[in-house]
């Protein structure tokens, strides 16, 4: 059976002046899947899920999404067809706390504007109950939207154990958590394909442990398909059921990781400088 | 299905304006101050019967300060909130000002659909210098924005078209605003004119940030390029603050024109541009309570320490000096000590405290919450 591929980075070519950070690079990630990236420092893995998010845009070559082709597309219109990621030097809202982060990841799921925002008000909590409710829904739906995506974030928030740190602004945050805050950024947006650029970097065993825990998690329960990006081949061998290998810009293997492990070329080029 | 209005409540609680009895308690203890006041002025009802310890200067200096505290919540709005400077909000004052003058006057639209007309026009006006946005960041949108600053007064005062009267250098006189036939022409009147409508648009400023509109905001400020893949049309959003911001300044300029009833181009420069940024930055930009602590800060400076300042530089000057010397040096003091004052703070807040008065409140108020834990 032929399953028709979620993402299909298709002969895409990128460079930077004289700099060839992609070359030639064409994978299909199947949905359902945790795909991994693996490669040297500088091999272009950034570079090609900058190109799939929108960030940057591939010279030559096309991306489609769920059949549709979204080269051309802006940046801000791909979040709302299904696409979230992370950053591998975290980009969070410093000064908003945990959970705003995440409320402003709801953007896509509100409607709430200039009017509807700015007509908010606090005096309705003391009607009853029941009149304040329709009243609010007609007139404020504003607040009923804020309580609706609040509940979808607080979700989010215990499921990767940190409610004790929603109401702290992420800039005083450790660094695990803050990655942590990103994810759960990139979650609440709800997408089909998560990509998440080294989520585990810079972080100790346990930390590392527990995150890998919630990519299982959220492959398992959500449902959403993984691009993930990881220099620790001991772990995508464990967790990625595709790999792709990149090195200076162009494929050198790709498969699954029994495959991987026994190519010539990338034990050549990668693992065996790793010594895997 | 979760069972409605469980715990609905709880996060309309967590997402009030008001949490905590703190917050009622200061609300509550401002709005009756602010609300009384003028009763015990010269023409208040308490006033009339004696009781008079409010002077009506005091009035005139508040109704100013309302004035500038609604246009500096706009601008919180552009760099407080969406990170994007504008050196303009005094010349979009100015839009402001002589829209709802001439709407008043020549178009004889009443004042409370005048000002709201006048507003949407300064808001367009912001818009349009806004859309350099798109393009430049940081210091060269300053500079853009310091183009409208140019412009707009150049382009009033050498007006000379029959469509309406601008009267160029000289300016225009305005009338008095006047509610359902009631022409609102006292100290009293216009204190209460500009209390309600400081308060409302506060409290809409307050609301547009606590909810989508405002975390787009915030995240384009914070990181624009993250902002956007959250499916921000940043752009859109940059712009919209900016029009946000100008219908502030509209509104406040429409209120002075109507409150000074004479308006001049020269009341509109570059320095009050900047003045309102420094209030800004004192007062603490990206906070709510940012533009009130700056506006009070400023009306101390100004209309208090610096009396004081001069007097005791007064005092100190060398004994030697004519009485000629002595006059001629008093004036320049007088013209030199406010700018050199008000420049002096802004330094000292730039270095020992950048994010303004009203963090420092907010700190103070978290360390008296944890008590007696806290040593602040
Ligand atoms: N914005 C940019 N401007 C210029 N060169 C860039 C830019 N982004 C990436 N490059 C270059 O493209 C190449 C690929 O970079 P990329 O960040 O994709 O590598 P990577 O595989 O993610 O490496 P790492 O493991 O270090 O994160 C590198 O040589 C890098 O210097
Ligand atoms: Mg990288």
């Amino acid at each position: 059976m032929i399953i028709s591929p979620l993402l299909h980075v298709d002969h895409i070519s990128l460079s930077f002046g004289g700099i060839r950070a992609v070359q030639n690079l064409d994978f299909q990630v199947r949905p359902g899947e945790i795909f991994a990236i693996i490669g040297p420092n500088g091999a272009g893995k950034t570079s090609t899920i900058n190109s799939i998010s929108g960030f940057y845009r591939p010279q030559q070559g096309r991306i489609y999404f769920k059949g549709q082709d979204i080269s051309d597309l802006p940046t801000y219109k791909r979040a709302p067809l299904g696409i979230a990621r992370t950053f591998q030097n975290i980009a969070l809202y410093t000064n908003m706390t945990a959970l705003d982060n995440l409320m402003a990841a709801r953007y896509i799921y509100m409607k709430s504007g200039l009017f509807s925002g700015a007509i908010y008000w606090d005096i309705l909590k003391y009607l009853p109950q029941s009149l304040e409710e329709r009243i609010r829904k007609v007139w404020q739906p504003a607040i009923w939207e804020e309580v609706e995506n609040r509940h979808v974030v607080e979700e989010i928030i215990d499921f990767l154990e940190m409610a004790h740190v929603r109401k702290m602004p992420v800039g005083t945050l450790a660094y695990g958590l803050r990655k942590r805050v990103e994810l759960g950024r990139a979650l609440a947006l709800e997408p089909e394909l998560l990509l998440l650029d080294e989520p585990m970097a810079g972080m100790n065993v346990e930390e590392k442990e527990d995150m890998a825990r919630f990519i299982l998690d959220i492959h398992e329960q959500r449902n959403t398909t993984i691009v993930l990006i990881e220099h620790d081949v001991g772990l995508v061998m464990d967790i990625a059921d595709r790999i792709v290998v990149l090195d200076f810009g162009q494929k050198i293997g790709e498969g699954t990781p029994e495959e991987i492990s026994k190519d010539e070329r990338v034990i050549e080029a990668y693992l065996g400088e790793q010594g895997a | 299905m979760r069972p409605s209005g469980v715990y609905s409540t709880d996060y309309i609680e967590d997402q009030a304006i008001w949490r905590t009895r703190v917050d009622y308690f200061w609300t509550v203890f401002f709005a009756v101050v602010a609300l009384s006041l003028p009763l015990f002025s010269a023409s208040g009802v308490f006033g009339e019967l004696g009781v008079r310890f409010v002077p009506e200067t005091l009035l005139g200096i508040l109704t100013d300060g309302g004035i500038l505290l609604i246009s500096i919540v706009g601008l919180n709005l552009l760099l407080g909130y969406t990170g994007q400077i504008s050196l303009g909000q005094a010349a979009f004052m100015m839009v402001g000002a002589y829209s709802s003058a001439v709407l008043t006057r020549q178009a004889s639209i009443p004042f409370i659909f005048a000002l709201p007309i006048a507003a949407v026009v300064t808001g367009l006006v912001g818009l349009v210098f806004g859309l350099a946005s798109l393009r430049v960041k940081g210091f060269y949108l300053a500079m853009a924005t310091l183009a409208a600053q140019f412009i707009i007064p150049w382009a009033i005062s050498s007006y000379r078209g029959d469509f309406v009267r601008l009267g160029g250098d000289t300016g225009l006189t305005v009338d008095p605003a006047r509610i359902l036939g009631i022409e609102l022409n006292t100290n009293l009147e216009e204190y209460y004119l500009v209390l309600v409508v400081a308060i409302v648009m506060w409290i809409l400023a307050r609301n547009m940030v606590r909810t989508r509109l405002g975390r787009a905001w915030i995240a384009i400020r914070d990181n624009d390029l993250a902002a956007e893949q959250l499916g921000i049309n940043v752009f859109r959003y940059k712009v919209l603050a900016f029009f946000m911001s100008a219908i502030y300044a509209g509104v406040a300029g429409g209120l002075l024109a109507h409150v000074r009833r004479t308006i001049s181009p020269a009341a509109f420069d570059i320095t009050e541009s900047i003045e309102m940024l420094g209030m800004l930055v004192i007062g603490g930009a990206g906070f709510p309570l940012g533009p009130l602590f700056g506006v009070a800060f400023f009306l101390f400076i100004e209309r208090w320490f610096i009396d004081f300042a001069r007097d005791i530089l007064i005092d100190i000057l060398p004994s030697i000096l004519t009485f000629r010397e002595r006059e001629a040096l008093e004036a320049s003091l007088l013209a030199g000590l406010p700018p050199l004052l008000f420049g002096s703070f802004l330094a000292i807040f730039l270095i020992f405290q950048p994010r303004g008065l009203a963090y420092r409140w907010m700190i103070i108020q978290a360390a008296w919450r944890l008590r007696p834990f806290s040593k602040a």
